[in-house]
């Protein structure tokens, strides 16, 4: 679904990724972790398009990101990112239509089809019932998930999470990643997401990617990745991790005093 | 009626009877056949197609500057953009100039519009990637006012028989004497307003911000400049035709966006209706209220915008 080959990139003067690479396969759930500055959002970035590197190339579905149009990269990918369109008094509902934007003609409306579709990402994202609310009168999760229903209503089979549930509390971060779990499971939809949060990404990932000075530092499973002497390799922070006794993966527990 | 025909015609009829009223007062009482005789008729004509011109002009280079700054507080006049645009004309006219033809003036304030928008820009983005609001207002008023006192230097050098007076330039003024310059300037901010309603969706997603926007399958980079060149070009034909008139580009997208919601593809020619409605009224009533006197159309515009743009500067009303 997604090859990433030799990236380095960077901003201005100074690098940020150097000669990253990994392979994506369909209907994965990745998860990008490491430190602040670590290259994860910038890697995004450079999977999006936005952020051209300076070596290597992203491969999409088979096509080399930079010969594709905006617009073939939106019909195929979509970004969820953190607090996004705060300044916005689009309705919930106008919101998930504009995910319908890269399937629209050029200056057409939309049609009964792309409402339908519209109407059925944001049962998905479960926000249909604030569907006529501007997204500037309701929560920040509630929010988030009419963001959330933008992104499906683009139909991407990759979808990229930017610290989506960052500044949500914890009802809002599981009710949207069970979603997100949900759609990777019964519709096989890729996705590739960083995230702050260890547990989290244990919980909710098939695979891990620890970033560290823009290199990759570890890749595996949650089992293999989430470890005390990664952690403290990586993050520089001496923890203790246990095994979730529901799930049985991985889990970081913070000890205070024990430094 | 989901695109809204109903309102289109309604808001069609309002400036209509606005038009009417415009061209029914004034210091001369006219009768219809009149307008089109030489004389008093063929310059309150003249007046009133300008005032409708420069007013949806205004309105419509409001909604693209907010949709692309983000920020419901920019407008041509705020941005600085309009002095830039005068600062031009006037020095286009100063230089003998604009006798090359009609499109000379509005060319040229079309070049002061864009490179002060391009200044401001640069100036309120410094260094990181957002635009921060309060700086955007700071550089674009700061902009404004050395560009604009420039401008007055300008008209106060030049031989006053060439060049438009300071209070001219400053506070605007509607009546046109050059079928010229009103004809350039109509077809100028009719085909902005026309491709700016075409193209209303890309502004939709601007909104959302510059990444998501990309996302979403826009082409952010050639977006923005067209979008500029197109807010430039509307505000330096009216400009060059009428001077600077203040706040328009302020009140009426933002009273429209209350009404009808922030969609571009409805409110670009909301706004555009609309904000021809208002000026007619604000003019008709700039011209009677203390007749034979008539007041600057910008003193007009300013007293109601500045306390507008208070209020919204002290809510901080999302685009």
């Amino acid at each position: 679904m997604l090859l990433i080959q030799g990236i380095t990139a960077g901003y201005e003067k100074h690098i940020v990724l150097q000669d990253v690479s990994m392979n994506v396969a369909p209907g994965e759930f990745v998860g990008l972790l490491g430190p602040n500055g670590c290259g994860k959002t910038t890697l995004l970035r450079v999977i999006s398009g936005i952020l051209t590197p300076r070596s290597g190339q992203v491969i999409l579905d088979g096509r080399n990101i930079l010969t594709m149009t905006r617009r073939t990269w939106a019909q195929t990918a979509a970004c969820l990112m953190q607090d996004m369109g705060m300044d916005t008094t689009f309705t919930v509902r106008e919101v998930a239509l504009l995910g319908r934007s890269p399937h629209l003609p050029r200056f057409g409306w939309e049609s009964h089809h792309d409402h339908a579709i519209a109407q059925k990402a944001m049962e998905e994202a479960d926000i249909a019932h604030l569907a006529d609310r501007p997204v500037s009168a309701i929560s920040g999760g509630e929010r988030q998930r009419a963001f959330f229903a933008m992104c499906l209503a683009q139909g991407p089979r990759l979808l990229l999470l930017d610290e989506p549930v960052n500044h949500l509390d914890l009802g809002h971060q599981i009710q949207l990643l069970e979603c997100v779990r949900r759609l990777n499971r019964q519709n096989k939809l890729t996705v590739v997401g960083v995230f702050h949060d260890l547990n989290l990404a244990s919980e909710y990932c098939d695979r891990l990617l620890v970033l560290r000075n823009g290199r990759i530092e570890a890749a595996g499973t949650p089992g293999e990745v989430v470890t005390p002497e990664l952690i403290d390799r990586v993050y520089g922070a001496k923890v203790v991790v246990e095994a979730n006794a529901v799930s049985g993966r991985p889990h970081v527990v913070v000890a205070a005093g024990s430094h | 009626m989901k695109r809204g025909w109903r309102l289109y015609l309604l808001l069609i009829a309002a400036l209509l009877v606005s038009c009417a009223i415009g061209l029914g007062i004034g210091a001369v009482h006219l009768s219809p056949g009149d307008l089109f005789a030489p004389g008093v008729g063929q310059l309150r004509l003249a007046r009133v197609l300008l005032t409708v011109v420069v007013g949806a002009g205004l309105s419509v280079a409001g909604v693209i500057f907010q949709a692309l700054l983000r920020n419901p507080l920019a407008e041509p006049y705020v941005l600085g953009a309009s002095s830039g645009a005068g600062l031009a004309a006037a020095m286009v006219i100063l230089m003998g100039w604009s006798v090359a033809g009609a499109w000379v003036l509005p060319g040229g304030a079309f070049v002061g519009s864009i490179l002060t928008v391009a200044l401001v820009y640069a100036l309120a983005r410094g260094s990181g990637g957002a635009l921060p609001i309060h700086s955007l207002l700071l550089a674009g008023v700061v902009v404004g006012a050395v560009l604009s006192s420039l401008l007055m230097f300008v008209v106060s050098i030049a031989p006053p028989e060439r060049v438009h007076n300071v209070m001219w330039w400053l506070l605007g003024n509607l009546q046109i004497f050059d079928w010229g310059l009103l004809r350039a300037a109509t077809v100028l901010v009719v085909c902005g307003l026309g491709i700016t309603i075409l193209l209303a969706r890309d502004l939709n997603l601007m909104t959302l911000g510059e990444e998501s926007a990309a996302h979403l399958g826009l082409n952010v980079n050639q977006s923005r400049v067209l979008f500029f060149i197109l807010a430039s070009l509307i505000t330096g034909a009216v400009v060059a035709a009428a001077g600077l008139i203040g706040f328009v580009g302020l009140i009426v997208p933002h009273s429209v966006r209350l009404a009808i919601g922030p969609d571009h593809r409805r409110l670009a020619p909301a706004s555009a209706l609309v904000g021809a409605t208002f000026l007619v009224l604000a003019d008709a009533f700039a011209r009677t209220i203390m007749a034979p006197t008539e007041i600057p159309i910008g003193v007009v515009t300013a007293c109601l915008g500045g306390p507008f743009f208070l209020f919204l500067l002290k809510r901080k009303r999302p685009v």
